[in-house]
């Protein structure tokens, strides 16, 4: 599927039909044996750990009260759907959550590559705003939570900005050093062809710290999952992570599960769709 | 200063610009540079250095890696302006209402941005001359035919072997019609078999484009075959030792250029070679009076 896209894309020659169709055949089968064996070893592995928890379980070394075999909690999900009321109570609170989650990861992600794009390119910034951002840093965000609530109240605001916050240093700081340690020559380039500033930004400093600038999301969509999740328990009436919490405390150990797969979901798709946007938008460093 | 007359059959396909052959095109007057180390020592790059550029005029300029034969090109290429002395232009800038850049420059690195077609690329050069939609892809028609990519304008670079990128970043150099055009070892990167069919194509060129040419090598051969003129320069400091004249036919009694192999053949050749050599690795007498 990639090399179509890819010959349509670009008006490379067409390549040359193999000359040696058993070395050829040869090479596609060797190719064939190392995608299976990779697959084959990627359901095998989590399979046996599965199995190794229900051996667990059916064995009486896990007290199955707390952590139920998941044939149990398969099937006990499985009822919760069929009659409705997980389905009901997962749409309700993952919808919530999502509600937080968006907003804030697209406002620090924003925010986050406009102050990486300034420090990169304005030395001015650079050091004005950079001690202050190296020493804001290593501070975890669900920590700030606390201020947030004293300055915006217990509410969606204050998880909204918490996550931005968490989204923004991650964007920020990946940014920057995309700008300032892409190849140097690129600048070189835009200064010896006198490039006009806006298109030397736009097409040559942009693009030059793209495949670090996604990495920066990249971190930041974990982060943002670890600061929604962590305010949710103690900060909301609704969503994943206030879900997850209850579900604790009621010991109902279903939900709990439901609620860690379901943010498990919320990962995985993101990190889908983030993939699709990084070969579309970096086709060049994926090869 | 007499001017030697091995261009005669180059300079009758310079119609375009019939100006005086031996006007100066730059003219660089005591030029020094510093560079400072990260404990903060003072390393002379370049020294007092003075040398006038001819205009149509290929200059090689050769020497040992730290001769600061690089950081004269960023100079002219404008790259490098924390330094001091003086560049005088000849033309001053017209507001590229010719359509001419004032210099362009082929790095030594591949220099070509990955998310860029080679049109593109070429393209990119043109922005400071505001040329109208057409006449910009006239050009990029023009020069990447000139450098043999005609079928690969709308390629990426990560599809195109080393030569192929370096032979964008020329076209991309030559489509802004400079009045300076700066090579830094362009063929550095390349291996031998390229770098002599890359050489070639430069001889081939630069007989279409008729441009000055300043051209930093650490190849003997390379400055001889390409060469009208061949400055020597030597490390720490960075200062000229030799400029000398290349006095090898670049084209046979028909005209047409010789291939590098032939240039190689010429007896004179092989003596300007040594010449070199000797200036190359003759101990530094100058330093030794100076102290």
């Amino acid at each position: 599927m990639s090399t179509d896209a890819h010959a349509r894309r670009t008006a490379l020659p067409p390549a040359s039909a193999p000359d040696d169709d058993a070395v050829y055949q040869h090479a596609l089968r060797a190719r064939r044996r190392r995608t299976v064996y990779r697959i084959s070893l990627g359901v095998a592995v989590p399979l046996a750990l599965i199995l190794l928890w229900e051996a667990a379980g059916a064995l009486g070394v896990m007290d199955t009260r707390f952590i139920p075999r998941p044939s149990t909690v398969v099937a006990e999900m499985a009822d919760g759907f069929v009659n409705g009321t997980l389905a009901a109570e997962l749409a309700e609170h993952g919808a919530a959550s999502l509600l937080r989650l968006a907003p804030g990861f697209l406002l620090g992600a924003f925010a986050g590559l406009v102050m990486g794009l300034l420090m990169g390119v304005f030395d001015a910034v650079k050091f004005g705003f950079g001690p202050v951002i190296s020493a804001t840093f290593p501070i975890p965000k669900v920590a700030i939570y606390p201020l947030l609530i004293v300055l915006f109240g217990i509410g969606d605001l204050s998880i909204v900005l918490a996550v931005a916050i968490g989204v923004f240093y991650m964007v920020c700081v990946n940014t920057m050093s995309g700008v300032v340690y892409s190849n140097p020559v690129y600048r070189d380039v835009a200064t010896a062809f006198q490039i006009p500033k806006r298109i030397e930004y736009l097409k040559i400093v942009l693009p030059g710290a793209l495949p670090s600038i996604m990495a920066g999301i990249r971190l930041g969509l974990g982060v943002s999952l670890i600061v929604l999740v962590a305010t949710e328990f103690v900060g909301a009436q609704a969503g994943m992570g206030y879900y997850i919490w209850t579900s604790w405390q009621t010991l109902n150990i279903t939900a709990m599960f439901s609620g860690l797969v379901v943010i498990s979901l919320f990962g995985v798709l993101s990190t889908w769709l983030l993939d699709v946007i990084e070969v579309r938008l970096i086709p060049w460093s994926r090869l | 200063m007499t001017f030697p007359m091995e261009r005669e059959a180059v300079m009758i396909d310079m119609t375009e610009s019939p100006t005086t052959r031996s006007s100066p095109a730059v003219t660089i007057e005591s030029l020094s540079k510093l560079y400072l180390t990260k404990s903060g020592q003072p390393v002379s790059a370049l020294s007092d250095v003075s040398l006038t550029v001819e205009s149509a005029q290929t200059l090689a300029i050769l020497g040992p890696s730290g001769c600061g034969k690089s950081t004269l090109l960023r100079v002219l290429a404008g790259l490098d302006k924390a330094h001091r002395g003086h560049v005088r232009w000849a033309e001053a800038p017209a507001g590229h209402a010719d359509g001419r850049l004032r210099t362009a420059t082929v790095f030594q690195q591949d220099s070509t941005l990955p998310w860029l077609t080679v049109a593109d690329n070429v393209a990119l050069g043109l922005t400071r001359l505001r040329l109208p939609r057409k006449d910009v892809r006239a050009r990029v028609e023009e020069y990447t035919a000139l450098v043999g990519l005609d079928a690969f304008r709308s390629a990426y670079p990560h599809e195109l072997s080393g030569g192929m990128k370096q032979r964008v970043s020329i076209a991309r150099a030559l489509a802004a019609r400079p009045a300076l055009l700066l090579m830094d070892e362009p063929l550095a990167a390349l291996d031998a078999q390229t770098r002599i069919v890359m050489q070639a194509e430069l001889t081939r060129i630069w007989r279409t484009i008729s441009s000055t040419v300043v051209y930093v090598t650490h190849d003997i051969e390379e400055a001889i075959t390409l060469a009208d003129r061949v400055i020597v320069m030597t490390a720490r400091p960075g200062r000229i030792r030799s400029d000398r004249r290349v006095e090898i036919a670049r084209v046979d009694a028909a005209g047409e250029p010789l291939s590098p192999l032939q240039v190689r053949a010429d007896p004179g050749f092989g003596a300007l070679a040594l010449d070199l050599w000797a200036d190359l690795a003759e101990p530094d007498d100058t330093q030794r009076e100076d102290a």
